[in-house]
């Protein structure tokens, strides 16, 4: 399954680890974490499986321990899902 | 320029009951038609050393607070008017003042869409403006008030006013809102203070207006260099803290609570974006007015010493 982005975006970001998205076609502002706003980064750009956009975000995931990162990641893909932002 | 403060209180009376009082608040201009004494003081203490605007000419907004009818002066109930509208409900003759300056303040929320206009106090020192975003009951106002009275000048303490795709505020000086133990707060900090007419019993409890163009600088229009964004909260016998906070929190905290900025869209959030990147964010806590003032002298100072 590949994900692909279904909004236009501009971002907000200064690399503080979160950053603001905006939605040009919901008109809506979604504040996402550094991880989230990679994955919207990088699916603007192609569309991706899961496994592509983990691997994609590597860096960013780097210093995140205690967590399963291939959950993470579907975590993360499944609310932006729900916010109409991918697909 | 003539001031309102050059009109006796019967010219001011006349003015008002023949819709000819046109003064200027910031960037726009005010029609004002009140056949009430309560408007005629408020008006003549608030407002003495605003700018009055040719009689006749335009204004953006046409405001009147009046009993509808006899039987309604009778029942001493007034209604606020925009353009003949009636956008609120009816209330008692005694909250009139406060009625009318929260009306004018909503012609502002409602209207002024040439802006992005952010829900907070705006304050400036040494051609440098400090937003206070804050959710109700926060200590913006307070803080704001305590200000003004220490030598800063207020640009707003409700709407800041940004040009779009800029980071400057347009100065919109209008009386100070206090409610409740802020009236006495503020009372205590400086005897000097200016109190409009007090309304009891409102829904937001006591409410009165300070006087709050103290500056000689209040009602020049000129842009101000927004630099910095702080979000204050009074909490009682906390220590005074300043922390630095992510400008992207800080966007979206501003933007939630800002009056249009989902109405402007892209230009909304190229807006903010802008002043974001020319401010720095703080969230302040006090429970000292004093301290918090001094904090404020520091962050304006040339040499910037917090920053």
């Amino acid at each position: 399954m590949l994900w692909h982005s279904c909004s236009d975006g501009l971002v907000y970001d200064r690399q503080e680890g979160l950053a603001v998205f905006f939605d040009k076609v919901s008109g809506n502002t979604h504040l996402v974490d550094e991880v989230a706003i990679n994955i919207l980064k990088v699916l603007s750009e192609s569309s991706l499986s899961s496994g592509a956009i983990k691997n994609e975000c590597i860096d960013h995931l780097g210093h995140i321990s205690g967590v399963d990162q291939d959950q993470l990641i579907e975590d993360i893909l499944f609310e932006l899902h729900s916010l109409d932002l991918i697909e | 320029m003539p001031v309102v403060g050059d009109l006796s209180v019967l010219e001011m009376g006349r003015a008002l009951a023949r819709d000819d009082l046109n003064i200027r608040v910031g960037p726009y201009i005010y029609r004002v038609q009140s056949p009430m004494s309560i408007i005629n003081s408020g008006m003549r203490t608030l407002y003495s050393d605003y700018p009055l605007v040719e009689r006749g000419g335009f204004s953006d907004f046409h405001v009147a607070i009046r009993p509808p009818n006899w039987a309604q002066q009778l029942r001493r109930r007034v209604d606020f008017y925009i353009d003949n509208d009636r956008p609120f409900n009816r209330i008692e003759y005694r909250h009139a003042f406060a009625f009318l300056e929260w009306g004018m303040n909503w012609c502002v929320a409602q209207f002024s869409n040439e802006y992005l206009k952010l829900h907070a106090a705006v304050v400036a020192k040494n051609g440098k403006a400090i937003i206070l975003p804050g959710l109700p009951g926060a200590g913006k106002s307070t803080l704001c008030a305590a200000l003004a009275l220490s030598g800063w000048r207020v640009l707003s303490d409700e709407h800041a006013l940004i040009p779009l795709h800029t980071a400057n505020v347009i100065p919109i000086c209008r009386p100070i809102s206090l409610k409740n133990e802020s009236i006495d707060i503020i009372r205590a900090f400086s005897p000097q203070v200016v109190y409009g007419p007090l309304s009891e019993e409102t829904h937001k409890g006591s409410v009165v207006h300070m006087k709050g163009d103290l500056s000689l600088d209040s009602h020049d229009v000129s842009p101000v260099p927004a630099r910095f964004m702080i979000f204050p909260e009074y909490i009682k016998d906390k220590a005074l803290s300043l922390e630095p906070r992510a400008k992207a929190e800080c966007f979206m905290f501003a933007a939630l609570h800002a009056f249009n900025y989902s109405l402007l869209g892209v230009d909304g959030f190229e807006t903010m974006s802008t002043c974001m990147d020319a401010v720095d964010c703080y969230s302040l806590s006090y429970s000292n007015l004093d301290e918090a003032i001094e904090v404020f002298d520091q962050l304006v100072s040339p040499e910037e010493t917090l920053v």
